[in-house]
């Protein structure tokens, strides 16, 4: 302490080397811890952050870019499902009314059965599927209602059976079937593609 | 920057991506509805051709009810061991649940009047 009052802060250049030295290095010390404290913290916390969203950011790339790199193969099933589909559709939607009546009574009429009412129901949706219900009524012999029935799937590939009643009669049986014709487009549920289509 | 451009390219191509997945998926599920439907017939279908069969002479139906659900018929049998016979048929039908036998009157002109219900299994 004595040793310090005895240097003039006035006469900084009589001091002599060695003191000088350390006040060097002491002010140096200092200028560091202050500019880290200071300056390069923050510098620091804000890498940090640009590192975790870069790290962030490279994660989504890749697992976008797998999912992107998929979408080749996606579109090419896609098209062929969307022929498949058409198809089938195509089949089912050309019949009318009067194709399909016609046709249900020349099946019954071959078969000698007789046909006693032919009702178009109201046409429903059956998940997302627009179908067309119609109840028909025949009489005639047990085996003879089951080829009319399977005449009419294959002349109607798109229709599903619904209610199949057999009740017997004199003679014969009174066959009620309620079958419904899935009767639609190709509708989607989702906006069209805008590429690639 | 360089990266922003690519997250932004990205953000579209998984747009587009999403919309491409619901189409695909809105076109399988319909396939499936009518595959299952077009099943469903087939199974009704294949049932009532083997009826006559299973039943063979003994048993005379006189009223059948088949909807997507279930199986409701009516018949007459004269005894109860073709009765059984015929339950058991319909049993080992792997679409059918188990069938349930009712006994409606017995001995009518000697017959059974009897009705038998099962469920159908999508399968």
């Amino acid at each position: 302490m004595m040793k310090f009052t005895n240097y003039d802060f006035q006469q900084i250049g009589s001091w002599s080397i060695k003191i000088k030295i350390a006040v060097v290095f002491v002010a140096c010390i200092l200028l560091a811890i202050s500019s880290y404290f200071f300056v390069i913290s923050n510098k620091l916390y804000q890498l940090k952050i640009a590192q975790d969203n870069e790290r962030q950011l490279k994660q989504y790339y890749t697992s976008t870019h797998r999912k992107i790199s998929q979408l080749n193969v996606l579109y090419q099933q896609l098209q062929t499902l969307e022929k498949i589909y058409n198809y089938k559709m195509k089949h089912a939607s050309f019949q009318n009314q009067t194709f399909i009546t016609n046709n249900i009574y020349q099946g019954a009429k071959m078969l000698g059965l007789k046909v006693s009412t032919i009702k178009f129901q109201p046409p429903r949706i059956f998940k997302n599927l627009p179908m067309q219900p119609i109840s028909l009524s025949v009489r005639g012999n047990y085996q003879l209602l089951n080829k009319l029935i399977d005449k009419l799937t294959k002349l109607l590939p798109h229709i599903t059976l619904e209610k199949l009643q057999f009740i017997q009669e004199q003679k014969s049986y009174l066959c009620n079937i309620g079958l419904a014709i899935i009767n639609t487009s190709l509708k989607m549920d989702t906006p069209p593609l805008e590429k690639g289509d | 920057m360089l990266l922003q451009n690519y997250n932004k390219n990205l953000i579209q191509e998984k747009k587009q991506y999403q919309i491409t997945k619901k189409r695909h998926q809105s076109l399988l599920n319909k396939l499936l509805i009518m595959h299952n439907l077009k099943k469903k017939r087939e199974n009704i279908k294949k049932l009532t051709k083997i009826m006559p069969a299973m039943m063979g002479k003994k048993i005379i139906l006189q009223k059948l009810t088949i909807n997507n659900e279930l199986l409701l018929l009516e018949a007459s049998g004269n005894n109860h061991q073709t009765i059984n016979k015929f339950v058991s048929k319909l049993a080992q039908l792997n679409f059918l649940e188990t069938p349930k036998l009712t006994v409606l009157s017995e001995n009518t002109n000697n017959q059974i009047k009897f009705s038998v219900q099962a469920g159908i299994l999508d399968k």
